[in-house]
């Protein structure tokens, strides 16, 4: 029977409460214009004002104790604060990476001294990271990493390149995952995370434009950093367990089904009059693989909360959760048409062009298709994730 | 309720179907064999019906998933839903085997008349109504939805089966004497009642789905070509993923579909209406969700089992063949899909789903 563990979670009731007072702040900010609603908003929504206010609400390091600006929250209670601005469509993407993945990696793993000097401005949403895990050489298999950071008196020198590094361009620090050592027989030794200030003049970030025009990738060279010894995380040769631990939270988080929610609520608002059956039944697929894959990763939350770590069902709902942002995105291909001025698809067209808000539903179809391919890409590939779920059911 | 109870519920049910319905068992009962040691089994532990002190219907919705890891060849989801009718409509639950009627082919009306009620009919899939000696059917009294319970010597059964072949029977009543009739409670309709019965289809595909993920892992790192287990080859690997979530997938959605529906009942009255509504939503969901479960899940344990299993003497079509059925009865996702989307126009998708 069972073989992972999915536990039902019921969220607390002061949970809910907060949920709405998200919500409520989020319909303002919306009313006053703040934001509009995209497609794959924790990734391009890069917003230095929205996540400064999202800091002065305490929704940004909710769970980090308060003595580095932390908010000493519950799990479960950031969990809805993060869902609710998903599927919101809200520009999260400045603090994101800092508030699920450095900030933890951090608190985990830094000195006092690292705590006290970047996890407040983080909290407050004013201080932007970057992830340098990947390498033109090293995507899938980070192992075979090669920045490579070389002994300088107490600190060291690093020498290479990062590729894919989102929002490189705009972010303060980054941290990066760098050779220090020999592989070792199981190819995971050797490895050190360093913090790095990407103003630092030798550092070159070169932008690597997405097939939308969008400006959000980059490569990132080190002409030789210096890294003094503060900026190390944990002791040298960590790198590999730490970065494992880091990518069970970046993978589990809901960002991995929300990313379309504003196209799949657009549909449903266009098609309002819609009686066509058919249409109905891709639309309640729809609804029933969200409501499904909310509960598994609910459950995730709640594994978390517990201080457990999850590896396995992350990967689990990483993999069919991205899966489903293709299948709303598709579902929206068959039933829109782009670039016709507001006359709809094929089957529905009259009643779909009839609605008012064509032109914004067409639009967010246009980010999602565009923005498509990297659903099931970034953070570990489908087939990665599907390798590490094939080990969980003991196939491997 | 407390969850160590149904826990302790679920545990024994594994034991008891462990022993009681192998597969042979299940093959013979496809067969046409009424496998009595396994009903008396059932209804020894008090499986079979709720009780006041026993089993309550959130707990036996639990026992169904563990019945359909097992599939289990006897009508006790029809019988689990027939007491759970006849306790909300006020009546007492009789004694040997139980099934319900309740998809009615036009609308079946109860009739007082000197000699007694009287009950006129035709209800389509009416599981082993041949093998019950009860059938408790939904009828109107008028226009109002009632419940009654008439004995085996009154109706008359059309023979048929699911493409399990489990027996789904058609009843037709002309003027049959029946017992008592209640009416439903409120805010209970019609749909509620086709409603519950979809749901005892999420719970008995949610366990066949577990077990056919089983078998497939199990056959997997059995069955050898190239001299290495299939299970070694990440194309095979990735279809068992995929069904591993497909399963998830269900199970989270049966369990929220029964907390909801445990909602329901708790809920004082004033706001019952909702929160029924609620739970109906939530099996709906189920509904469709399953469609897309048994699909990708059936079809990727028919491709790891090569032709093994297509064959008649590998046990895994008593799972697929019943999940097929399933997907169909009390409405498939095509029927099931307008329930969901209305919630979804009416509030919106995020707001239907996260229930606030
Ligand atoms: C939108 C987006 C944002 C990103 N942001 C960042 C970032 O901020 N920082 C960062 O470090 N990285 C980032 N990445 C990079 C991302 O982590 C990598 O692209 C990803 O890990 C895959 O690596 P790769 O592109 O080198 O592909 P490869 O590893 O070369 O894979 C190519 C194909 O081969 C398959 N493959 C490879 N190995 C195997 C195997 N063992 N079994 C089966 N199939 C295999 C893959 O699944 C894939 O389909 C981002 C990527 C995207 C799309």
């Amino acid at each position: 029977m069972s073989r992972f563990t999915f536990e039902s979670i019921r969220l607390p009731d002061t949970a809910e409460d907060l949920r709405q007072d998200v919500r409520r702040f989020l319909a303002d900010e919306q009313a006053k214009g703040g934001f509009v609603p995209v497609v794959d908003s924790w990734l391009s929504g890069f917003n230095p004002d929205f996540s400064e206010k999202l800091g002065r609400m305490g929704w940004i390091g909710m769970v980090w104790p308060e003595k580095y600006g932390g908010h000493a929250r519950s799990t479960l209670e950031r969990y809805v604060v993060m869902e609710e601005l998903l599927a919101a469509g809200a520009p999260v993407g400045a603090h994101w990476v800092a508030d699920r993945q450095m900030g933890p990696m951090i608190l985990r793993h830094g000195t006092e001294a690292q705590k006290e000097r970047f996890l407040p401005d983080m909290a407050k949403g004013v201080s932007y990271w970057a992830i340098g895990m990947s390498e033109p050489n090293a995507g899938s298999d980070l192992s075979a990493a090669q920045a490579k950071l070389t002994p300088d008196g107490a600190g060291w020198r690093l020498s290479g390149q990062k590729l894919w590094s989102s929002g490189a361009h705009r972010c303060q620090y980054m941290i990066a995952l760098c050779r220090s050592g020999p592989a070792g027989d199981d190819r995971h030794g050797g490895l050190t995370n360093v913090i790095i200030d990407l103003r630092d003049p030798a550092v070159t970030i070169r932008p690597i434009y997405l097939i939308s025009g969008e400006h959000h990738f980059n490569e990132v060279i080190f002409n030789d950093v210096y890294i003094s010894e503060d900026m190390v995380i944990g002791e040298p040769g960590d790198g590999w367990h730490q970065v494992t631990e880091e990518l069970a939270h970046e993978r589990s988080g809901p960002e991995r089904f929300l990313s379309t929610m504003p196209l799949f609520e657009a549909l449903v608002q266009v098609t309002q009059h819609s009686e066509d059956r058919y249409l109905q039944r891709e639309l309640a697929a729809l609804a029933s693989e969200l409501a499904a894959l909310r509960q598994l990763s609910l459950s995730i939350a709640g594994i978390l909360e517990q201080g457990g770590n999850p590896v396995v069902e992350a990967a689990l709902v990483k993999d069919a959760g991205t899966r489903f942002e293709r299948k709303v995105t598709e579902v929206a291909e068959r039933v829109l048409q782009l670039g016709t001025n507001g006359e709809g698809g094929v089957g529905v067209s009259d009643e779909i062009a009839a609605n008012s808000g064509i032109a914004a539903a067409e639009t967010l179809l246009a980010q999602a298709i565009l923005h498509g391919p990297g659903f099931t890409i970034r953070g570990g590939t489908n087939e990665i994730l599907r390798g590490i779920v094939a080990r969980g059911l003991g196939l491997r | 309720m407390s969850t160590t109870v149904r826990q302790m519920i679920v545990e024994t049910a594994h034991r008891v179907f462990r022993d009681a319905c192998d597969m042979e068992t299940v093959a013979q009962a496809a067969k046409g064999t009424w496998p009595k040691t396994l009903w008396q089994a059932l209804a020894g532990n008090g499986f079979t019906t709720l009780d006041d002190d026993g089993l309550t219907w959130e707990d036996a919705l639990a026992l169904l998933q563990v019945a359909g890891y097992y599939a289990v060849p006897v009508p006790l989801a029809e019988s689990i839903l027939a007491s759970r009718l006849l306790t909300a409509a006020g009546l007492s639950i009789p004694e040997g085997v139980l099934t319900v009627g309740v998809t009615p082919a036009s609308k079946p009306q109860v009739e007082h008349t000197a000699s007694g009620t009287r009950l006129s009919g035709r209800w389509t899939q009416v599981a082993w109504a041949r093998q019950a000696d009860h059938v408790v059917f939904l009828a109107f009294d008028g226009d109002q939805p009632v419940i009654t319970c008439v004995d085996q010597s009154s109706i008359q059964v059309t023979s048929g089966t699911n493409l399990a072949g489990e027996p789904r029977d058609t009843v037709v009543l002309e003027g049959a004497l029946t017992g008592d009739v209640g009416g439903l409670p409120s805010p209970w309709s019609q749909d509620s009642v086709r409603s519950f019965a979809a749901l005892t289809r999420v719970m008995l595909s949610a366990g066949a789905l577990e077990r056919i993920l089983d078998m497939t892992l199990q056959y997997a790192g059995e069955r050898k070509q190239f001299g290495r287990p299939i299970g070694k080859f990440q194309a095979v690997q990735a279809q068992i993923a995929e069904m591993a979530i497909e399963v998830a997938a269900v199970r989270a959605i049966a369990n929220l579909a029964l907390a909801a529906t445990e909602a329901s009942n708790d809920t004082a009255s004033s706001t019952e209406g909702a929160a029924l509504g609620r739970a109906e939503w939530t099996i709906a969901l189920g509904k469709v969700r399953l469609a897309q479960a048994i699909h990708v899940s059936t079809t990727h344990a028919h491709q790891v089992h090569g032709a093994m299993g297509f064959t008649e003497e590998y046990p895994m079509h008593h799972l697929t063949r019943r999940l097929w059925a399933w997907r169909q009865e009390f409405g498939n996702d095509t029927a099931w899909a307008p329930s969901v989307v209305t919630e979804l126009r009416e509030h919106g998708v995020w707001r239907a789903v996260t229930g606030v």
